[in-house]
């Protein structure tokens, strides 16, 4: 509704400017305010927020800079508030490209393994993949079968991998 | 010529990537080296289409290759008596340095180097800022980044990862043209860098300005674009967003080139107009599925109001038109039919585009913020 409101207030601009003309609203004198209206506008706004967004730009520079190289990389991780650590620590010990089948306590630490483990594709069924991960959520006999997978190595409680037995 | 390179940016950007997505779905390689070939066939297309035009121009099959046929013709310059100072000096004695420059600058030439002065600083420091933005929007990580990392790790469309049910969460269906754009510059990298590629996206925005300006001096005077570009880069949701690394801006910027670049030809009837307004509509429809409904509505527009028109002009205008649409199809078809013919789904099947129920909130998608 607002967009609509703004788009018919420059077309009423140009109206009222193509009369104020004082050659009465042709094509031209309508197409002329319609391109005046915005160009006036444009130039008030930008008088007034050039110089805060500048501003503004620069402060978010300073604050971004000041985040470590190794951390910034992580930072989606560190925003969606997942057990980063530990999917770092599962990157070291699974092989890049391994099938991975996750087993997760809830939906970001999925998106989070499952993006952090690439080129490692996930499969759906823990029968299908070469290693098995546990996020926030404790390895059970229901969830996979056991005897074809080692014992699961824990980096902490609902924590863990486990690979594929030979 | 430098007016025209952002433009040029934009258009080989989109031409180089459009190709490569085409390539992949028949199973070509994606590498360094296909996109340098594939950057010298762009190239010289566009070479070779510059050389015919001049040709024509000049009466000739085919212009021989020089400068001057690729730049084409340059204004008349005024006559030797007519080039003197404030005092009639000889022109022999013309004065040069900033001075003199400024004292032969027009109106429009003086709000050309404000806008110039002013966009290249906002430009530089927005360069500061992106190349130090982590990555933390969502999307822009789990869905657009997440393909860009399939892509530059594999080199090729795994069926595995755009059809599995485990990934469907990411959309897989959407168009690849900025997961393409990212997974080039990790290639370039030597790796995948979340920071680092928040610069790329800030080129493809300060290359976008530089088009837009082009083009609108093209129809109108610099005391009307220049304002209205310089607010629209300095405003929050248009660089804002554009930092987010989501897809939905790089779509806008393609959509509102082609959009413009359709009016001109409208407007002009010119035959390179409506193949650049072809090229960038299909660049929009490349990006997000959104773009595909917006870029097919402008073209129907086009098409309404070519078929109103009366005269040899309409008529006349109704095949290039239809070819420009057949253009346009066979950029964004290839990554449709792969799409179709692997079983990839997606969270909101293209088809259902134009079911309001499906739309998010389009009033708060489109406010200014």
């Amino acid at each position: 509704m607002l967009l609509f409101l703004e788009v018919l207030g420059v077309l009423a601009g140009a109206v009222l400017l193509a009369a104020l003309a004082g050659r009465g609203v042709s094509r031209r004198s309508f197409a002329l305010g319609a391109a005046l209206v915005p160009a006036a506008l444009a130039c008030v706004l930008l008088g007034a927020s050039l110089w805060p967004t500048t501003r503004n730009i620069l402060a978010q520079r300073t604050r971004d800079a000041a985040l470590a190289p190794a951390a910034a990389q992580l930072a989606p991780g560190h925003s969606a508030d997942v057990d980063v650590e530990f999917v770092e620590w599962a990157r070291e010990r699974i092989p890049p490209g391994a099938t991975i089948h996750v087993l997760p306590g809830d939906e970001k630490g999925f998106q989070w393994v499952t993006y952090r483990l690439l080129p490692s594709l996930a499969v759906d069924r823990p029968e299908q993949a070469e290693w098995l991960v546990f996020y926030d959520h404790e390895p059970d006999e229901g969830d996979y079968p056991l005897e074809d997978f080692e014992d699961p190595e824990e980096f902490e409680e609902g924590f863990a991998v486990a690979k594929r037995a030979e | 010529m430098l007016a025209a390179v952002g433009l040029a940016f934009m258009a080989g950007t989109a031409a180089v990537l459009m190709l490569t997505i085409a390539l992949m779905t028949v199973g070509g390689p994606f590498g360094l080296l296909t996109i340098a070939v594939l950057s010298v066939v762009v190239a010289g297309g566009g070479v070779v289409a510059a050389l015919l035009r001049e040709g024509r121009r000049r009466g000739q099959r085919f212009a021989r290759p020089s400068l001057d046929a690729l730049l084409g013709p340059r204004p008349e310059r005024p006559a030797r008596s007519q080039v003197e100072g404030a005092e009639g000096e000889p022109s022999g004695a013309r004065r040069t340095g900033p001075r003199a420059l400024a004292g032969r600058l027009s109106a429009d030439g003086w709000v050309i180097a404000v806008f110039v002065v002013v966009f290249g600083a906002f430009a530089l420091v927005g360069l500061a800022k992106a190349a130090v933005t982590p990555l933390i929007a969502w999307d822009a990580w789990t869905m657009w980044m997440r393909k860009a990392a399939v892509l530059y790790y594999y080199g090729a469309l795994r069926p595995e990862f755009f059809a599995g049910e485990v990934y469907r969460f990411t959309s897989p269906d959407y168009p690849l043209l900025m997961p393409l754009w990212e997974a080039i510059h990790f290639r370039a990298f030597g790796g995948i860098d979340s920071v680092a590629i928040h610069v790329q996206f800030w080129v493809l925005l300060i290359a976008f300005f530089w088009a837009a300006a082009f083009l609108a001096h093209r129809v109108t005077r610099p005391a009307i674009w220049a304002p209205v570009l310089l607010l629209a880069a300095a405003a929050p949701g248009v660089w804002g967003q554009m930092l987010t690394v989501y897809a939905d801006v790089p779509m806008a910027l393609f959509l509102s080139l082609g959009v413009l670049a359709l009016g001109i030809w409208l407007a002009r009837r010119r035959p390179g107009d409506l193949a650049l307004a072809a090229l960038l509509l299909a660049a929009a429809a490349s990006t997000k599925n959104e773009g595909l409904m917006a870029a097919v509505a402008a073209l129907a527009v086009a098409g309404v109001v070519v078929a109103f028109e009366r005269g040899p002009i309409a008529r006349g205008a109704l095949r290039p038109l239809g070819l420009a649409v057949v253009g346009f199809l066979a950029l964004v078809v290839p990554w449709r039919i792969w799409v179709s013919a692997n079983g990839v789904e997606g969270a909101i099947p293209v088809a259902q585009g134009l079911n309001p129920s499906t739309w998010p909130s389009a009033p708060g998608a489109c406010r200014l913020r």
